[in-house]
């Protein structure tokens, strides 16, 4: 009778819960290489051991909660889940017949506690929900199996993300403006005469205006300069149809686009694109004036350059009394 | 002679209704009933070890005063046994203290056990010497460390008698006043909830926190040589994890088939140098972000804002000056060291181009990556 109590006694031992409590892994984090929901990307997992004991396999279980039932969270693919690097303890290859629930596994071999583990698996697709929290929990085992023998565990939470979509419009460019003087850009520009004063047969007058201009043009922009030459009435000051130096006593208008020494006035293009001047306004104290002459080009786009326009006027003892105008029109064409 | 003696039965009858109406609670024999009384206990578990402090005010005006009996009882019923196996089974002065008395004259101690009851349900408070009242004061008495009856959700009773003599036995019990106060012991409710390891981050354009921010795109309209372009989108997070949270910020600079618009300052991993211009120029072609309220002219004024929220989080690096941009993927733009509430971020992206940037639609998408270290 006592033998078959005895024996009652160790089998109902036997059916008894076992109870395991397993230690904490930490510290633990999980790397994603993106948050995006449903993009397939790459999850890093490091974390060190609380337990010095035989591994022999270690799980990763995507869940929608941190405890209790661990529901797969939607659209979370481990399948096709690649082992890519491993360190701390290796060795290790990948089980990822369970989807949600993927697990390296390797012979038992001990791992001190403490120890940094870092395990990558790859071609893991994330939840399909956006700002969505899940969790992967983490658990060591003695079994290779990925359940036999819980040592250490851990629960990481994570998060999806909305991507943010940025969008802009970089639109055909032309940003061309004329004016007598300048800033850095175009919003600065301001002005619109050019008073030479009294014009004398013993000295050059002279003056200045200023454009800048800049294109995304593939074939870039041309300038155009466009006008009279300096009238009054039926009276002209004759514009200078070749290149030609400033002369004294002679009746001539004409401009360019550098800084010239006879007379001391203008400067050359500045700026960081490419735009230069045409030849037949590009020689220093050289001077022409031709209305639809091009004035300065790029060929290709181009960010912004600022030309400074000299003009010069001569006059000879003859030219008649009056006051002398000229409108000069610039023109920038682009081609795109 | 039997209507006689029927008589006399019902008499007799009438004579022991009369002599035991008294006892019944607050109606002794030639016994005054304690007035306005309660006892408030520091604890109703079953068997818990408790603080009682019974108010009561006496009924005999001017009564000398000896002693106050406390007793736990199964009834209030003075006729009716204390008994203390009922429901008031396991409650016990054993090892009750004295703690106060407060409204009555002379200096009081404590004598458990001494007399009415046994296994340590009452106790006896006595006055050094016995002496008369003032009227009918309100007393309170504390009596310390009392051990409940052992059953949860149990009625049961603390008796109160006051005495001429310090031995609390003249007059007979009940004594000079009695009365009784019903109380209960009460089951321990135990509340219990798990914090699991949380990490709560939304990414998105408009809304205040992770219930309300929605949206996926920021339109940073149509770009020019001589205006700044801009938008913000918004992100909250908050974790519990004990080593905090880092947020990076990932992707490419804006694109429009192979044409691109620059990313703003040094292009290494979380450098906050400005290699390549962290200020905002119009004419030059630039794109960058950060975390900060901003306000640059060439841009329309103010956009952005600094982070909100009670969480202890911050911008990091490159990302957290005023008017100052970068970007280069993977870089950390927020992160916080410890555990931390919600906070929320704005992010501010800034383009520029010059005027030879390809014409086209520039688009590029910023995925934010939390992660939380428990």
């Amino acid at each position: 009778m006592r033998r078959w109590i005895a024996r009652l006694a160790i089998l109902a031992m036997g059916l008894m819960p076992v109870t395991v409590s397993a230690a904490g892994l930490a510290p633990r984090n999980v790397v994603v290489g993106s948050s995006g929901q449903g993009v397939v990307t790459s999850y890093t997992a490091n974390f060190s051991t609380a337990t010095t004991n035989n591994i022999g396999s270690i799980k990763f279980e995507f869940c929608d909660a941190a405890t209790n039932t661990c529901n797969l969270p939607a659209g979370v693919v481990t399948t096709s889940a690649v082992l890519t690097a491993q360190s701390g303890a290796t060795g290790f290859s990948l089980v990822n017949t369970t989807n949600g629930a993927p697990y390296i596994t390797r012979v038992a071999a001990n791992i001190n506690a403490t120890t940094p583990l870092s395990y990558t698996l790859g071609t893991i697709t994330n939840p399909n929900t956006p700002n969505q929290t899940y969790y992967v929990r983490i658990t060591t085992y003695t079994g290779s199996d990925g359940a036999t023998g819980p040592v250490d565990n851990g629960t990481v939470a994570m998060s999806t993300a909305e991507p943010v979509q940025l969008t802009g419009v970089t639109p055909e460019i032309l940003v061309f403006c004329v004016g007598t003087s300048i800033g850095s850009d175009c919003t600065s520009i301001a002005g619109n005469t050019i008073d030479f004063g009294d014009f004398s047969p013993t000295a050059t007058r002279s003056g200045t205006s200023v454009m800048q201009a800049q294109t995304n043009a593939s074939n870039g922009y041309a300038i155009t300069v466009n006008g009279t030459t300096l009238s009054s009435g039926i009276n002209t000051i004759p514009g200078l149809g070749v290149q030609t130096a400033s002369t004294l006593g002679v009746s001539q208008f004409g401009l360019n686009i550098r800084a010239n020494a006879t007379p001391a006035v203008g400067a050359d293009p500045t700026g960081a694109g490419s735009g230069t001047f045409t030849g037949n306004y590009g020689a220093p104290n050289q001077y022409r004036f031709v209305s639809g002459d091009s004035v300065a080009t790029a060929a290709v786009p181009t960010n912004a350059n600022t030309f400074t326009s000299s003009y010069v006027v001569n006059i000879g003892g003859a030219q008649a009394a009056g006051v002398y105008t000229a409108t000069m029109t610039y023109i920038c064409t682009a081609s795109f | 002679m039997k209507i006689k003696n029927i008589l006399r039965k019902i008499v007799l009858l009438g004579l022991v209704v009369a002599a035991a109406s008294p006892f019944v609670p607050g109606r002794a024999l030639a016994t005054g009933q304690l007035t306005s009384r309660k006892v408030t206990v520091t604890s109703s578990a079953g068997a818990a070890t408790a603080n009682y402090t019974v108010n009561f005010t006496l009924n005999t005006s001017g009564q000398t005063l000896g002693s106050i009996k406390f007793e736990i009882c199964d009834s209030p019923i003075v006729t009716v046994a204390c008994a203390g196996t009922a429901t008031s089974a396991g409650a016990s002065f054993g090892s009750a203290t004295f703690g106060s008395v407060t409204g009555l004259s002379g200096s009081w101690s404590a004598n458990a056990g001494s007399a009415g009851g046994a296994g340590g349900t009452s106790i006896v408070f006595k006055k050094a010497s016995a002496g008369a009242e003032a009227g009918t004061p309100a007393a309170t008495v504390v009596i310390n460390a009392v051990t409940n009856p052992t059953a949860a959700n149990s009625e049961y009773y603390v008796r109160i008698s006051t005495y001429t003599d310090t031995g609390a036995s003249a007059p007979a019990y009940p004594g000079t006043d009695f009365g009784a106060v019903a109380m209960d012991t009460t089951a321990q409710i135990v509340v219990s909830g798990t914090m699991p390891e949380s990490l709560v981050f939304c990414v998105g354009t408009s809304g205040t926190d992770c219930t309300n921010i929605t949206g996926t795109t920021v339109d940073l309209g149509t770009f020019s040589p001589v205006a700044t372009n801009k938008g913000t989108s918004v992100m909250s997070a908050s974790t519990n994890a004990g080593s905090g949270y880092v947020i990076t910020i990932n992707g490419t600079t804006m694109t429009s088939g192979s044409n691109t618009i620059p990313a703003m300052g040094t292009q290494t991993l979380n450098s906050s140098g400005c290699a390549v211009s962290c200020t905002s120029a119009t004419g030059v072609s630039q794109y960058g972000s950060n975390v900060r309220a901003n306000n640059i002219v060439s841009a329309g004024g103010a956009f952005g804002a600094d982070v909100s929220g009670t969480g202890t989080a911050t911008g990091s690096g490159g990302y957290n000056t005023t008017n100052s941009f970068r970007y280069f993927s993977g870089d950390t733009v927020a992160a916080v060291g410890g555990v931390t509430n919600a906070n929320l971020f704005t992010n501010s992206y800034l383009v520029n181009v010059a005027g030879s940037q390809a014409a086209g639609l520039y688009s590029s998408t910023m995925t934010y990556i939390c992660t939380a270290t428990f």
